[in-house]
């Protein structure tokens, strides 16, 4: 299956966050049905607490409508003795108090209308209380009238009065059976409440543990596939148990181990590669070295027996024979410094390297102090920063600086004042060491060139040397792991710079 | 809160009072019975007139509400409704009606004191009944009486 046909293959399959997006609208419909069911079974309760809280409140306004009735009693008690101005005062009271008692048995028949047995009695209440009211307008316009209306009224605040204790005993009776219906039903909520939450509580750790099994099946697998190919075996492959995002990882990890398999094959062909490269080169050094070894000896048998011939036969030779046969001991000579050379360069390349921390102000020091020596003459100055400290190979860094040093001296050999100087530097946050003079310089279209072997930017005539000694110094950086570069211009000196 | 063993058992006692020896009371009878002159009932049983003062007979034949006018407690008319009709003593009388205040919310009857206060009252409503002495001038008066019967 290509991975393209994976994807979509996988794309159009049950996946985890699908599930995970079920299990959350599962909860929120869990939720919502405890909710609901808690409010079923609360809902009677509730409703019965509110029944509680309109007889409470009916009977209190019962309560204060008795007393209405006790406060026209006795405005009715006060009124036989009383005339003029006070009969007409408490006539005033009798019948605001009648329309006062009127408000309150109506506002108590609406709060308690769904109770038809208080209603009926209330409302027998109101239709005596009407009638008193109309009673009392009549108080008070003369003796008989005042008579008769006390008369009918001492009746209706009689007959009022027995409705409203009716009214009490009733509320009284209803609260009782309320309240039992109350507390009878008082775990209902919890009892439902939990009832509901065991089930959906069971559906939901059924779901839960299905998808954790399913889950761990595919990890598992995953897990045991890493395990194969961590040991080794590359052609091992991860089982595909759910066709969802742990499936398609498995895939990904299956196709992922499939390149690693071809790449691992290409990095042990490259590795042989090397390994025969390498083998090739050092069997290459090692002929270098084994020609140059043996070009010696026949070299030298050459000096020796020109330098002998000379010697011995000289003086039979004509001018030109002796010159010429020097000229064949200095081309011998020159040939043996440059298979010397050679044999050092190869040396350095299969020398071991063992880098500590070298103190190249005192190596560059020992030598000026040896080229000083070597021609006391010449007017040279050398200026050597302190403390310059690198981690190299000592015998290495010592033949690098020697062929840095050394060529600086030579190339500032024509001039009659010179100076040469070695220090340090920064160059994009490295440190940069460096070799520079006021000599001969070079022709900066050829710095590249200075580094190769037997490449040289002035004949020997003028400066003698074989061309060996850059490529040294390059080769012994490159081991390092640094670069080395050179600027200069013809006649203003050179600089040669280096990093470690 | 349960009141109804107590109130059935108030009413019990007040019946068994009530429904024991009506022996000599219509001998001794010097009162007279009065309805308003409206009311269409001409006679009326001893038993009918215990359950109205007791309220528990509360309307007429004809829907019209029973109201009942009573006299004053001391007085000797009183004593002989007490006697002849309801045969029961004052304190037992009081103790009823504390015990309807308390349980049915129904009250004792109003008072009058005189008779003529009582004729009063009993022509203001249709279906009042009260009692009198029995030398009482009705003429006149939108108020009949009415026979009791045993």
């Amino acid at each position: 299956m290509s991975s393209d046909a994976t994807t979509s293959a996988f794309r159009q399959t049950r996946s985890i966050s699908r599930r995970f997006r079920w299990t959350i609208l599962l909860i929120g419909v869990f939720f919502i049905l405890e909710f609901v069911g808690l409010y079923l079974s609360s809902w009677s309760a509730l409703r019965s607490l509110a029944r509680l809280h309109e007889i409470t409140t009916t009977a209190d306004i019962s309560r204060q409508a008795r007393e209405v009735i006790y406060s026209i009693n006795e405005t009715l008690a006060a009124s036989t003795t009383q005339s003029g101005s006070a009969l007409e005062s408490s006539r005033n009271v009798l019948i605001a108090a009648s329309k006062r008692e009127l408000d309150l048995i109506r506002q108590a028949r609406e709060i308690v209308n769904v109770e038809e047995e208080i209603e009926v009695t209330l409302s027998e209440a109101e239709s005596v209380v009407v009638q008193m009211e109309a009673a009392f307008t009549r108080f008070g316009l003369n003796p008989a009238e005042t008579e008769q209306a006390r008369l009918l009224g001492n009746q209706f605040a009689l007959e009022a009065l027995e409705h409203l204790r009716k009214t009490q005993i009733q509320l009284t009776a209803r609260a009782d059976v309320v309240f039992k219906a109350v507390n009878e039903n008082r775990n209902r909520p919890i009892i439902a409440g939990a009832a509901i939450a065991l089930v959906l509580l069971s559906i939901a750790l059924w779901f839960g543990l299905n998808a954790s099994r399913r889950l761990s099946s595919s990890l598992t697998s995953l897990v045991r596939a890493t395990k194969e190919i961590t040991a080794g075996n590359m052609a091992y492959r991860a089982e595909i148990v759910e066709p969802d995002e742990i499936g398609y990882l498995a895939n990904a990890f299956n196709l992922m181990t499939e390149s690693l398999e071809n790449r691992t094959v290409s990095r042990d062909a490259f590795e042989r590669r090397s390994q025969e490269l390498a083998a090739a080169n050092r069997e290459l050094e090692a002929f270098s070295y084994s020609v140059s070894h043996d070009l010696r000896a026949p070299l030298r048998a050459i000096d020796g027996f020109s330098h002998a011939l000379l010697e011995e036969n000289g003086d039979r030779l004509d001018e030109q024979g002796r010159k010429d046969l020097t000229r064949v001991r200095m081309a011998s000579q020159t040939m043996g410094k440059l298979i010397d050379d050679l044999l050092n360069l190869s040396r350095l390349s299969r020398a071991e390297m063992k880098k500590e921390d070298v103190d190249l102000t005192e190596i560059a020091s020992a030598i000026a102090k040896s080229l000083k020596e070597s021609d006391p003459t010449r007017d040279v100055e050398f200026a050597i920063q302190a403390d310059l400290h690198a981690e190299a190979d000592p015998a290495l860094i010592r033949i690098a600086l020697d062929n840095l040093i050394g060529n600086a001296w030579k190339y500032t050999s024509k001039h009659p004042r010179a100076r040469i100087e070695v220090g340090r530097a920064k160059s994009d946050g490295k440190t940069v060491f460096f070799v520079r003079d006021d000599g001969a310089g070079f022709d900066p279209a050829f710095a590249t060139r200075l580094f190769g072997a037997f490449q040289r930017l002035h004949s020997a005539k003028e400066f003698p040397g074989t061309g060996i000694g850059l490529a040294t110094v390059a080769r012994i950086i490159r081991r390092h792991g640094g670069t080395i570069w050179a600027e200069g211009q013809v006649e203003k000196g050179s600089t040669f710079s280096f990093t470690l | 809160m349960n009141f109804k063993p107590a109130l059935s058992m108030m009413l019990l006692a007040v019946s068994l009072l009530c429904g024991s020896g009506i022996s000599t009371a219509s001998e001794s009878v010097t009162l007279v019975f009065i309805v308003n002159a409206d009311n269409p009932v001409g006679a009326i049983s001893e038993g009918d007139l215990r359950e109205m003062f007791f309220k528990r007979k509360k309307s007429w034949p004809d829907g019209t509400a029973v109201r009942f006018i009573d006299r004053s407690s001391g007085s000797a008319i009183r004593q002989d409704f007490l006697k002849s009709i309801l045969m029961k003593k004052s304190d037992e009388i009081e103790m009823y009606w504390i015990g309807q205040k308390l349980y049915s919310g129904d009250s004792a009857p109003l008072q009058q004191a005189s008779d003529a206060m009582t004729i009063r009252f009993v022509e203001s409503f249709k279906g009042a009944i009260g009692y009198v002495s029995s030398s009482t001038e009705l003429s006149d008066r939108k108020v009949k009486a009415v026979k009791v019967e045993r």
